[in-house]
C-alpha cells in the first residue's frame, strides 16, 4: 500500500519532499519544473543543458539582490510606525487590557 | 489577555520594521502599499501576540503575517484587475522608490518580471537571510519547493539581466562600484 503511494508520488512528481523519498521526488520535480521553465522563456536549450547557474553568475545575482535590498533596509523608518507603537505602548499602560 | 507591549517587544517590533519594509517593497513594488502592509502586519502581530511562541524567531513570524496579508490582498485585487502581473511590472518601472537612487532600476525591473512565488522565495532566502527551512515555513510549502523556486528565480534573473556575459553585466558603473565597495 505504502509503496504504491510512493511510486505514484514519484511518477507524477508531486512536490511532497517533506516525507522520506526526498531524492527521488526532488529529481522528478526538478525535471518537470525545468521543462516548464524552458517553455516559459523560450530558451530551453540553454536551461536544459545548464539547470544550475555557474557560481559566478549566481554570486553576481546575489550581490545585486543584496545591494538593492540593503539600500531599502537603510531607509529611515517612517514616523508612522514609531507613532503606532508609541500609541499602543501608552494605551497598554493606561488601560492595561483590551 | 492583556495587550501590553513590553518595552523590549516594542523595540523588537520597531527593529523589525526595516526588513519588513524592504521585503514588502520588493514584493509589492510600491512603497505606499508596502507601508500599509507593514502597518497591518504590526497591528495583526500585536493582536495575536498570544499566538507567538516566545523563544522562536520573531522576524520569521512577522514575515509570515506580512506574506499572508500580501497574498490575501493580492487575491482580492486579482478578482478586480484583469492583468495584475502586467500592471505590477508597469508600476514598478514608472515608480522608482522615493528617496532611493536609480542604480537598481534594471534589477528591480527584472525582479518584477518573476512569478510572485519565485520572487518571494528569492527575497526570503537571498536577501532577508532566512534559511530554506524558515522560508518554507513562512510560505507554507516544502523545502524542496523553495529550493526549486529560488533556483528558477536566479536562472530567470540571469537571463533577463544577461549576467552570463561578464562584459554585459547590465547595471551601470555606480552599481558596480557599490557592489565592490
Amino acid at each position: 500500500m505504502l509503496e504504491n503511494e510512493y511510486m505514484d508520488t514519484a511518477k507524477v512528481g508531486y512536490p511532497g519532499q517533506m516525507r522520506g523519498g526526498k531524492g527521488t521526488n526532488m529529481t522528478v520535480d526538478k525535471g518537470n519544473k525545468l521543462a516548464r521553465a524552458s517553455l516559459d522563456n523560450g530558451s530551453g536549450e540553454k536551461l536544459a543543458t545548464d539547470p544550475k547557474l555557474d557560481s559566478g553568475s549566481q554570486k553576481r545575482i546575489g550581490d545585486q539582490l543584496r545591494a538593492m535590498y540593503d539600500e531599502l533596509m537603510q531607509q529611515p523608518v517612517p514616523d508612522r510606525f514609531r507613532d503606532l507603537l508609541d500609541q499602543l505602548d501608552k494605551s497598554g499602560q493606561k488601560g492595561g487590557s483590551q | 489577555m492583556t495587550l501590553e507591549p513590553e518595552p523590549e517587544l516594542r523595540e523588537a517590533l520597531l527593529a523589525a520594521v526595516p526588513s519588513l519594509r524592504a521585503f514588502a517593497i520588493s514584493l509589492s513594488g510600491q512603497v505606499d502599499r508596502a507601508d500599509d502592509l507593514v502597518q497591518d502586519t504590526l497591528l495583526r502581530a500585536l493582536s495575536n501576540l498570544h499566538r507567538f511562541e516566545p523563544g522562536t524567531n520573531l522576524n520569521a513570524w512577522l514575515f509570515t503575517i506580512l506574506r499572508n496579508l500580501f497574498h490575501s490582498e493580492y487575491r482580492k485585487r486579482r478578482r478586480e484587475v484583469e492583468d495584475p502581473d502586467g500592471s505590477y511590472a508597469g508600476r514598478l518601472k514608472a515608480q522608482p522608490e522615493q528617496g532611493s537612487h536609480l542604480d537598481f532600476e534594471d534589477f528591480r525591473s527584472a525582479l518584477s518580471q518573476l512569478p510572485s512565488d519565485q520572487r518571494e522565495a528569492l527575497l526570503l532566502v537571498g536577501a532577508s537571510g532566512f534559511s530554506y527551512e524558515e522560508a518554507a515555513n513562512i510560505c507554507g510549502c516544502a523545502v524542496g519547493t523553495i529550493k526549486s523556486r529560488v533556483n528558477r528565480a536566479r536562472q530567470r534573473l540571469a537571463l533577463l539581466l544577461n549576467v552570463d556575459d561578464i562584459d554585459d553585466l547590465g547595471p551601470d558603473s555606480m552599481t558596480r562600484a557599490a557592489l565592490q565597495g
